[in-house]
């Protein structure tokens, strides 16, 4: 496809674009985990020492 | 600062033997060396700086985890840190202290390494003088490791992953200099200098960085 | 976290508040992902219609990434450090979580930078590694990167680890210059001349533009990602103190 060096060339485009699914996907997965302990830890009545009201919450 | 010293040297000397496992780490680093490499006199005299210098790096790592753990453990650590004198001084004498304990045995050890791994005398003199103006930077760079680590249970481990890779230009100008003594074209004095230049700015930066961490730990 | 946070009237300390941040970084990731996906897009567009150089042949497309990603490696490392002087100096909360996410993207874009170094070395030099100055400091490089992670994940306590990782990273960004020097003057010495005869002419424009792009692509995803994780970093301290509320009241009820 890209002449002689196709062998190089696919494998490091496919390193690169491995690398940066891994990273977006794991922060991505690691931010929903936390979304939901939050939301558990609050269910069960936990507040943070910081907060007086809800309003400035978000997600 | 002397009474300091003193104490420093004689405790780093009875932990675990300290001067002597050294010692017998370094042998070790170095006899195990021509079992891989292979019984080449020739080859060995070539390479053999290189493994002198590994051999050392490896060898003034060992202790160093034990610097400050101790004495943090005893509480000892932050009654020094509260006296008057600046916590830099401290890691300073410590880390010095700590040297002469552990560091200077193994340059002293080098002439017998030396000829096991067939070097010549002029190349066996060169090593030993820029072990021994390098090594105490390897000393002070890891004051700071095991400053930042002192609180870590397993801490040595992290400790070499953290400060082996800062070694870097130490080993190379060490064994630069080595191979200008040894070999007539290549200069012996320039990378000398500059292992004497990184000595010198790696006991000022470590001991300040080091000094504030233990400082910031005890607060 | 919160309460070290000296308030002043001036604005720039008002995003320092984590739960401002939090808003702010919510609202902002899609913009910033979106405008990455669109600029690594049109660089890769860019990249495939250029035409062969005359002197590496094909292989001139994995430049388009490996120069980028090289690049962004970097500018990790300088993200980090000034993250270590805010800790240091102004005790700032952020910083540590700014130095915190910067560290595992810089870890991967270093490595991505040797890879593909190794894949573009074989073609061009006929290895896929040499001991030249370059690529050595970059391994050193990925080692300290390692090193400060593997540091990050060993100390419990959040301030002891901000300080401890902040002067980690000062020391390191002090000593890279030197290791880069020390290791230049080494390869003069031992090896001359065996990997410099990759010349560089001046780039033409066929080549330069689908670089940058991509490049400005890579620094857009590296903050995109980077304000991902200090989001979840700031979430996990959160739950940290929850947690430990819960257990307070626990005890006490």
């Amino acid at each position: 496809m890209f002449g002689p060096h196709t062998a190089f060339i696919v494998p490091s485009y496919l390193a690169t674009a491995a690398v940066i699914l891994i990273l977006v996907v794991w922060t991505m997965i690691e931010h929903k985990a936390q979304r939901t302990e939050i939301a558990r830890l609050e269910k069960s009545g936990i507040k943070r020492r910081s907060d007086k009201s809800d309003t400035n919450r978000h997600g | 600062m002397k009474a300091l010293f003193w104490r420093e040297l004689k405790l780093s000397s009875q932990v675990g033997g300290g001067m002597l496992t050294g010692v017998l780490f370094f042998l070790t680093i170095v006899a195990v060396m021509p079992f891989a490499i292979g019984p080449d006199l020739k080859l060995l005299a070539r390479i053999g700086p290189a493994v002198l210098w590994t051999g050392a790096l490896l060898a003034s790592l060992l202790g160093l985890d034990r610097l400050f753990q101790q004495e943090r453990e005893d509480g000892s650590l932050d009654i020094l840190l509260m006296q008057e004198t600046p916590p830099a001084l401290l890691v300073f004498v410590k880390a010095f202290a700590h040297w002469v304990a552990n560091g200077l045995p193994l340059v002293l050890a080098v002439p017998i390494f030396g000829i096991i791994l067939n070097m010549s005398p002029i190349g066996i003199g060169a090593t030993m003088l820029t072990l021994a103006v390098g090594t105490p930077a390897i000393t002070f760079i890891g004051a700071v490791g095991a400053a930042v680590t002192v609180s870590l249970p397993r801490g040595g481990l992290l400790l070499s992953i953290l400060v082996l890779p800062l070694t870097v230009p130490i080993l190379i100008f060490g064994v630069t200099a080595i191979n200008g003594a040894v070999e007539d074209p290549a200069p012996f004095l320039p990378p000398f200098m500059i292992l004497c230049a990184l000595t010198l700015f790696f006991s000022a930066l470590g001991s300040l960085a080091a000094g504030w961490v233990l400082k910031q730990s005890t607060d | 976290m919160s309460e070290t946070i000296i308030k002043q009237n001036t604005s720039i300390w008002d995003y320092a508040n984590p739960t401002r941040f939090l808003g702010i970084a919510d609202r902002i990731i899609p913009w910033l992902g979106g405008a990455t996906i669109l600029c690594i897009g049109l660089g890769l567009y860019l990249g495939f219609s250029a035409p062969e150089d005359y002197q590496q042949g094909s292989t001139v497309l994995i430049m388009f990434i490996h120069v980028p990603a090289s690049w962004v490696a970097m500018m990790s490392y300088s993200v980090m450090t000034m993250s270590a002087i805010g800790t240091l100096v102004w005790r700032h909360p952020l910083a540590d979580i700014s130095l915190r996410a910067a560290a595992p993207i810089g870890a991967a874009f270093t490595f991505l930078g040797l890879l593909t170094g190794a894949l573009w070395g074989k073609p061009m030099w006929g290895t896929y590694w040499v001991w030249d100055a370059r690529l050595t400091s970059f391994l050193v490089l990925l080692i300290i990167y390692l090193g400060i992670i593997a540091l990050a994940k060993a100390i419990e306590e959040p301030t002891t680890a901000a300080r401890s990782l902040a002067i980690i990273t000062l020391v390191g960004s002090i000593n890279i210059p030197i290791i880069k020097f020390s290791v230049d003057w080494w390869n003069t010495l031992h090896q001359p001349a065996s990997v410099s005869r990759l010349a560089k002419p001046a780039m033409d424009a066929v080549f330069l533009y689908p670089l940058l792009t991509m490049a400005v692509g890579f620094s857009l995803f590296f903050f995109t990602v980077h304000l991902m994780k200090m989001r979840n970093e700031i979430l996990k301290r959160r739950i940290r103190t929850m947690k430990m509320t819960a257990a307070r009241q626990a005890e006490r009820g």
